[in-house]
């Protein structure tokens, strides 16, 4: 064995490694070779020390810093871990909220609904009162009051059969032309009785006033009431009819037809 | 008997197995039995106790962040080696401002250690010597000398084979010399 072999066995030799052939024969070498025994009573000594190197305390510090970290990341986890179960309670919690929102709402609407019905029953009730008052006023012979029972009447849209008859009379007979304009306008309102429309036609083949007839014609012919044809074209074969209520009748004939 | 049976000690892997599955209070048991080593190691490697207080608690921590990737057929301590090993180049890379040279590590808080002990001037000198040796050498003998690992575990390590790692620490051992003898003579 050279001295490059025995070199390759020191550690071995100095971990006492070594079986028992291998021992003997770096033992042999180093006896005869005295390099080799220097360097390896040098590396023998320096790996006494080395193995003797003491080791330095842990820090109290250490360990509290430890466990404090490792709380953080236990929470870590179990905020993880839980996460996706707080998810579902947090979803549990607000249908449950929306839930009583949505009831609580369908019995505040419920209760505005019978408060509404109550106002509506009582807004007839006056409006069939102002009819009624109006229907009185009639009575009276200034045109003026007259008319303000006309707008008097208000906007009730159900109509009562006597008021409806006292525009309807008011409309043929009245000597005032606002007023029969009045009555016009108030009875236009109830255009959705049937008699109101025939009472409407009937009145334009009477009526001689050009205002009344124009007024009376545009509503017809909004209304597409094709009942009033025969009267529109009556108006236009009668030579009395005035020039501009003609031309209105014509129009609305065209429209009609 | 029935203390005998309560007393017997979980293995690492065991313990680490089980900081897997997330019961990460059996990290505190390999804490205690491993922090000195991994504080030593890093006092060796860098000379300052303050950071190897820092990188020791840094490890732990990766421990547990790295929990799924242990690998229990294989064995606890190479696997714990290798993360101090990973934190320490970390550590050197992310301190650009105050680079540190490891084949030439200033030893005088661990000699100012020893000498508060009362431990002989020839000592010193081992240590001065340690610190002077280059980084890979100064490395396997912290771990073959210092830590006490085997040879197979640090072959582990390193990914290599025990016949290496002893080629390895021989070569350390004579720059070490060299070192330590030349040093001696100056004297």
């Amino acid at each position: 064995m050279n001295c490059a072999d025995i070199k390759a066995m020191f550690i071995d030799y100095i971990d006492n490694n070594l079986d028992n052939t291998s021992k003997l024969e770096l033992e042999k070498h180093i006896k005869k070779c005295k390099e080799c025994s220097g360097k390896l009573s040098q590396i023998k000594l320096l790996n006494e020390k080395v193995l003797k190197v003491r080791k330095v305390g842990t820090p109290a510090s250490l360990f509290e810093n430890f466990m404090f970290n490792l709380e953080n990341e236990k929470n870590k986890l179990n905020n993880r871990m839980f996460g996706s179960f707080n998810m579902s309670w947090l979803k549990i919690a607000a249908s449950i909220l929306i839930f009583i929102i949505g009831s609580l709402f369908g019995v505040l609407l419920t209760k505005s609904y019978l408060v509404n019905t109550k106002v509506k029953d009582l807004e007839n009730e006056i409006g069939k009162l102002k009819q009624v008052v109006a229907v009185t006023m009639f009575g009276e012979h200034t045109t003026s009051e007259k008319i303000k029972a006309l707008n008097y009447s208000g906007e009730n849209r159900q109509a009562n059969q006597n008021f409806v008859k006292a525009l309807a009379y008011a409309l043929h007979n009245d000597d005032n032309v606002n007023v029969r304009l009045a009555a016009a306008k108030a009875l236009f309102r109830y255009k959705d009785v049937e008699e109101v429309n025939e009472l409407l036609i009937q009145s334009l083949n009477e009526q001689n006033e050009p205002m009344v007839q124009i007024v009376l014609i545009k509503f017809l012919v909004d209304n597409k009431e094709k009942e009033a044809v025969e009267s529109l074209k009556y108006l236009i074969d009668n030579d009395e009819t005035n020039i501009v209520v003609k031309q209105y009748a014509e129009k609305g004939l065209q429209i009609l037809l | 008997m029935l203390n005998l049976f309560a007393v017997k000690e979980l293995s690492d892997e065991i313990l680490m197995y089980k900081v897997k599955l997330d019961n990460l209070d059996c990290m505190t048991q390999l804490f205690n039995k491993y922090n000195n080593q991994i504080l030593n190691y890093f006092f060796y490697l860098t000379g300052k106790m303050e950071d190897s207080k820092d990188l020791t608690q840094e490890v732990f921590l990766r421990l547990i962040k790295y929990r799924k990737s242990f690998n229990q057929q294989k064995s606890f301590k190479p696997w714990l080696y290798q993360i101090a090993k990973n934190t320490l180049i970390n550590y050197s890379n992310s301190n650009q401002h105050n680079v540190i040279d490891f084949d030439n590590i200033n030893y005088q808080e661990i000699i100012q250690l020893e000498n508060d002990n009362n431990n002989s001037k020839k000592d010193n000198l081992l240590y001065e010597s340690i610190s002077k040796l280059p980084f890979e050498y100064k490395e396997i003998i912290v771990l073959s000398k210092f830590q006490g690992l085997k040879y197979k575990q640090i072959a582990e390590l390193f990914s290599t084979t025990e016949a290496a790692i002893k080629n390895k620490i021989l070569r350390a051992m004579y720059k070490l010399r060299e070192i330590y003898f030349k040093t001696e003579k100056n004297i």
